[in-house]
Formats: structure tokens, C-alpha cells, sequence
């Protein structure tokens, strides 16, 4: 799991390359949670090259987003490869979740 | 009827792997996003086993049985971890689940969410029975 950070307008943008499951889930989860605790609370992951997701990424996900609003901010994500994006929907997590097709509308309004 | 039997380390970087060989047997003989669903499935049982059956971190194995037929795909998982039955594990409220944003323990009601689950102890051994009736929608 390869992850790429960049910022725009304080908002923190995390751009995954790789599969999101046990074995790599954890390294995205200690990234979100060590940025949330040093204050980017709002953030957008971007999916658009993540080729596979599990719950225990699905997981890493939902702490991020849990994390980030109890210090007020948010987690969006965008750009889901289509399978991606089913795998998400079946194991029922899209409804925490704001979804964008792409990352200026991920921007749009945060 | 056509099966392959393989085995792999308990380690959760074995997971690709694991995903890896179920695509390439199955082929393109079922539907993408159906192999998708089936194999996100077999990876959240595979991983589940990983991260719970051995907690005295044992080295071990767990094989793998695969069987496609025309109407219905099989795999059967056969672990030496300890005895765990997950048609035990509690039912996840998934609206709870997500209003308390933790992380983990729904890998469990994914897999009965998309398989037919069925759990057997034989001397030492779990064995997880994850079928899909293909015939069926998903």
C-alpha cells in the first residue's frame, strides 16, 4: 500500500495506490489516525487506485471518519474503481460515508 | 467439476496470494463482480482464521479446497487453529457498527452475507464449508 499525501485549502488529501485488506490495512489506519491527532481533521482519501478492499480497510476507513469528527472534521473519499465501490456497498459501510466520483467534487464545499 | 487443493502459511501476507490463485482458477466462467463478492468473502473467512486461530502466534498452514461446478462454487478451508464455530458469533448490527466507528468484527456477518456457511470440528481441525449456489441472485 503505497499512500501519497498532499494538502489544499487545509484540507488533507491521502491518494492510496495498492489493496486495502488485513495485511495492509493497518498502515493506513496509523497514517489517519497520527494526522488526525496532530489536527488534519479534514480529510478526502482518494480510492482511485485502490484495486481491492476488505473490511479491515473498509475498517481503517470508519476510524478515520470517527476519529476526525469527534475533533469536528469530516472524512470524505472519492474516485472508487467500480468493484471497489460494490465491495464497499455490500459489506454495507457507504452509508457513514460523504462519496464523490472524483476529487474536485470531493473538494467542492469541505 | 473441476477443484484445485493449495496451502498456505497463516500469515495475513498470504493474503494476496490466496486472492490471486481463486481468480485465476476460476477464470472468466462466472460473472466479475459475482468472483469479486466470492472472493472478498473467502478473504474475510481466510483472514479471520489468520487473526483469531492461532493466538498463540503458531506457525501452521491452512488449506484450501475449491470446487466449480456449473450451478455452485465450494471452498472448504481446513485450519489447526483453535476451535471456533463463526455461525456462533453474534449477529453485527451494521447501522450500530457504524454509528460506533470502530474498526474489526465484521468480517464474520460479510462472509454469511454472501455464502451459504458451514462449520465442522474434526479431531483438531476447524473446517468452514462457504458455498455459493451460482444459479442464484447475488
Amino acid at each position: 500500500m503505497e499512500i501519497k499525501e498532499s494538502e489544499s485549502k487545509g484540507i488533507w488529501i491521502l491518494t492510496l495506490n495498492g489493496v486495502m485488506d488485513a495485511h495492509t490495512s493497518p498502515n493506513i489506519k496509523t497514517k489517519l489516525e497520527a494526522g488526525i491527532a496532530s489536527g488534519k481533521t479534514k480529510i478526502i482519501v482518494d480510492m482511485k487506485d485502490v484495486s481491492y478492499l476488505s473490511s479491515a480497510g473498509a475498517g481503517a476507513l470508519l476510524a478515520g471518519l470517527t476519529a476526525s469528527r469527534k475533533k469536528t472534521g469530516e472524512l470524505r473519499l472519492c474516485s472508487f474503481q467500480a468493484g471497489v465501490k460494490d465491495a464497499f456497498d455490500v459489506m454495507g459501510f457507504s452509508k457513514a460515508f460523504k462519496v464523490f466520483t472524483d476529487l474536485d467534487k470531493a473538494l467542492d464545499g469541505f | 467439476m473441476r477443484e484445485i487443493n493449495f496451502q498456505f502459511p497463516n500469515k495475513l501476507s498470504e493474503l494476496a496470494n490466496v486472492r490471486q490463485k481463486i481468480n485465476e482458477f476460476i477464470g472468466t466462467e462466472i460473472d466479475s463482480l459475482i468472483i469479486n463478492r466470492i472472493i472478498l468473502s473467502v478473504d474475510e473467512a481466510v483472514s479471520n482464521i489468520i487473526e483469531h486461530g492461532f493466538p498463540d502466534s503458531k506457525e501452521s498452514y491452512i488449506s484450501l479446497n475449491v470446487q466449480l461446478d456449473k450451478d455452485k462454487i465450494i471452498f472448504i478451508l481446513e485450519d489447526e487453529g483453535i476451535a471456533f464455530n463463526p455461525l456462533d458469533a453474534k449477529p453485527v448490527d451494521m447501522d450500530e457498527h457504524l454509528e460506533l466507528g470502530e474498526d474489526g468484527g465484521v468480517g464474520i456477518h460479510i462472509v454469511q452475507k454472501i455464502m451459504h456457511v458451514e462449520y465442522e470440528r474434526t479431531l483438531s481441525k476447524n473446517r468452514l464449508t462457504l458455498t455459493k449456489n451460482l444459479t442464484e441472485e447475488i
